[in-house]
């Protein structure tokens, strides 16, 4: 279940082609959930981030390591259940192990490291078979001993290494026990040492497999025991749906109960950055307009996104990584498979759906996970429909100032209701588009559909929190980032313009008008959405901002006085109502479209899922607007 | 052993063995907590027999049910030392023939 963004690795190994010597190419194959990238990282120390995504190599990482004479660069091939590739992902790493036939510049590895699983040890010998089976020279790397111990499962690693004929190393990778053999033994193969290249096969690969296995491995009985009672209690038919919802609800907790905080730390240790580059740019003897524009503008957009969308992806992606490690997350996607096959999808829609939740741009590239081409569209395509944790304190904003403005107070239980409402429409509207965009621009039948539920295996702190941290909270903040600079001087010259004495921002208001009155709003509102594209947390900010008379961006202040302004300027609470949905469903920010884009690799689809939640938000609000305007 | 098409399912889309079928002999038919050697595949053109068998589905080998999805549509197999979830009309492809308690193979 791997994939590569497989392009830029590509093209380094066929730059390399001109060989130079003891510089060997090393690829390290395996089915997915051994422990490959453990195996890479412990390798190449980790040199590389190699992008993981829920049980999914993202990019195939290239690393470099050297072992007394030997240069070797180490390239993590995708996860994969055998050569004869069945998915385009799959074939890439058929490619890769092969040496390409398409590309013709392009060689096979010198050798081949194939990690398995200690336990399950059968299944991965199909894997190994077949490449040794090609003739390339192979390194078995028998992964995971010490999970295997610890089950009751005992592997005959000599008797293995007789029956293969080839170098067979037993490794732990998380505690490194076993890679300095696993490099002598390697750079023995590459030297031509050691013999490496097996035996060929009279019968079939999954018969040799298995009488291989029968004869090297001792299965205890209660090796599983933990695995089934755990799987009773994640996946049992009472349990499994009260556990999920209380672990995701958790998860939402901590994240929004300690991103507040953290937050408004961060949001007033920027303003520090922001009067202290105002006072050095001034210093620097800038033009006035110049160091507005830099400072109102860029600076200030830039701190609102950072200080609030940095917290949240810094709490969220870790807990789901933690969950991810622990091997819970499959079982969600096997817990909620029947609900996302009703609508032409698959489970693995649910894992998506929730990574969502954090960040929609992270949750389409979560999608990568999805190996159906068609079902992974439906996936990405309705992301947004789900708030993500940029949207989730304005809607949560906007339910108090409508509570305020409908029943005249505001009560944590009765905002807490409507939230979880607001939520479970964001699901609907997502099971009921995926049915639609099954029945219409994508359709076909839902593929098959298999899902591995690996082992439950206790998570490595620290490796949660590199791959968290660096391939995904910095990776969504740096794309935001990139938009949200541009975005800030925009927005600032909108306000700063002055056509006929009003200001630019006024004008488009004019213009947007009647296209909110239509929905509920007003021009005000729907030009604060537009220009939230960049990231929807400066909604509330930028409707401030047009209401005022002096139009400047304001930091937002307490409900009450929100309330207040935006009673003054008309609302009542279908106005919040419009507002809360349109909130929910409209288009998501330019780094998620930027993001369609570049998963997809295509314009239209990247149009398609800015387009189809406007229309249907908008469309909702019209009819919001009919029924209790 | 191969199916024609008269042989399909008639309750949903192509599927040979589903519950409410007369047919028990696949995979999918196999109850939580039973075991079954597999036969072979009747792929009904759906091209997924080899996906199954990459995944340790191949014949002679030795799958019991672990469990059922609790909303259902999908079941949890054992097959060579690894769990393995399928759609019930995806396991109805692979063809078994279940072990008495006793151990021996239905013939």
């Amino acid at each position: 279940m791997r994939m590569p963004q497989w392009s830029s690795p590509q093209r380094k190994m066929t730059m390399e082609s001109g060989k130079l010597e003891n510089n060997y190419t090393v690829a390290l194959a395996g089915n997915p959930n051994v422990g490959k990238s453990t195996v890479f990282n412990a390798l190449t120390g980790m040199h590389q981030h190699t992008g993981n995504w829920p049980g999914k190599t993202v990019a195939g990482a290239v690393g470099t390591f050297s072992h007394g004479t030997c240069d070797i660069t180490l390239v993590d091939v995708p996860g994969t259940y055998s050569l004869k590739a069945h998915s385009p992902e799959e074939e890439v790493a058929r490619d890769y192990i092969c040496g390409g036939v398409s590309d013709g510049d392009r060689r096979a590895p010198d050798a081949v490291v194939v990690v398995c699983d200690a336990c399950c040890l059968e299944r991965n010998l199909i894997l190994a078979l077949q490449i040794i089976e090609r003739g390339l020279p192979v390194v078995m790397c028998v992964n995971l001993m010490d999970e295997a111990k610890k089950r009751g499962i005992s592997v005959d690693v000599s008797a293995l290494e007789g029956m293969m004929g080839i170098p067979v190393v037993p490794c732990a990778a998380r505690s490194r026990e076993g890679l300095d053999v696993l490099c002598e033994r390697l750079a023995g193969v590459l030297t031509g040492e050691e013999k490496a290249v097996g035996f060929s096969l009279s019968e079939d690969v999954s018969d040799t497999a298995r009488s291989i296995a029968e004869s090297c491995v001792t299965d205890s009985p209660t090796s599983r025991r933990r695995d089934r009672i755990l799987d009773k209690i994640f996946t049992g038919r009472w349990t499994a749906i009260p556990t999920s919802a209380l672990l995701m609800a958790l998860v939402f907790y901590i994240t929004l109960a300690g991103a507040t905080p953290v937050s408004e730390g961060l949001s007033y240790l920027l303003g520090f950055v922001e009067r202290g580059s105002r006072e050095a740019f001034t210093w620097m003897g800038l033009p006035d307009i110049v160091v507005c524009a830099l400072c109102d503008g860029v600076l200030d957009v830039l701190c609102t996104v950072v200080s609030v969308m940095l917290p949240p992806m810094a709490i969220f992606f870790p807990l789901f990584t933690v969950l991810e490690d622990l091997g819970y997350l499959p079982r969600v996607a096997y817990n909620f498979d029947r609900c996302f096959k009703q609508c032409s999808s698959c489970g693995k829609q649910a894992l998506t759906m929730m990574m969502g939740f954090g960040c929609n741009a992270a949750g389409v590239v979560g999608c990568r996970i999805i190996d159906s081409p068609r079902e992974r569209l439906i996936a990405i395509l309705t992301n947004s429909f789900v708030p993500c944790n940029g949207r989730f304190p304005v809607i949560a904003a906007l339910i108090s100032v409508m509570l305020m403005l409908g029943v005249g107070h505001s009560e944590a239980g009765l905002s807490g209701a409507v939230m979880c409402g607001v939520v479970g429409l964001g699901i609907v509207l997502t099971m009921a588009v995926s049915r639609l965009l099954s029945a219409t621009v994508l359709k076909g039948m839902p593929s098959s559909f298999t899902l591995e539920l690996p082992p439950y295996r206790a998570p490595k702190i620290g490796e949660v929190i590199v791959r968290s941290v660096f391939d995904r909270t910095l990776f969504v903040l740096g794309r935001a980032v990139s938009v949200a600079a541009p975005a800030g001087f925009f927005i600032w010259l909108l306000g700063y313009v002055k056509i006929g004495g009003v200001s630019l921002l006024r004008h488009i208001t004019e213009i947007l008008e009647p296209v909110g009155r239509a929905a509920g709003m007003d021009g005000v509102m729907m030009c604060a959405f537009i220009l939230a594209l960049p990231a929807a947390e400066i909604i509330i900010p930028l409707m401030l901002m047009g209401y005022s008379t002096d139009g400047m961006l304001s930091s937002v202040e307490a409900v009450g006085e929100v309330t207040e302004v935006f009673q003054a300027a008309g609302w009542s609470w279908v106005t919040a109502l419009c507002a809360i949905v349109f909130t929910l469903v409209h288009w998501p920010c330019s780094t998620t479209i930027i993001t369609v884009k570049k998963e997809t690799g295509s314009v239209k689809w990247a149009f398609l899922s800015a387009a189809v939640p406007t229309v249907i938000g908008y469309g909702l609000c019209v009819l919001i607007n009919l029924v209790f305007g | 052993m191969t199916y024609k098409r008269e042989d399909l399912c008639k309750c949903f889309a192509g599927c040979y063995g589903c519950k409410g079928c007369a047919r028990s002999d696949t995979l999918a038919a196999l109850g939580v907590g039973r075991s079954a050697v597999i036969r072979g595949m009747s792929d009904g053109g759906r091209n997924i027999s080899g996906r199954l068998s990459d995944l340790g589905f191949t014949s002679g080998s030795l799958v019991s049910c672990v469990g059922e999805s609790p909303m259902g549509g999908m079941r949890a197999y054992f097959v060579r030392g690894a769990v393995i979830a399928l759609r019930d009309e995806d396991a109805a492809v692979v063809v078994t023939s279940e072990e008495n308690d006793d151990g021996k193979r239905k013939t």
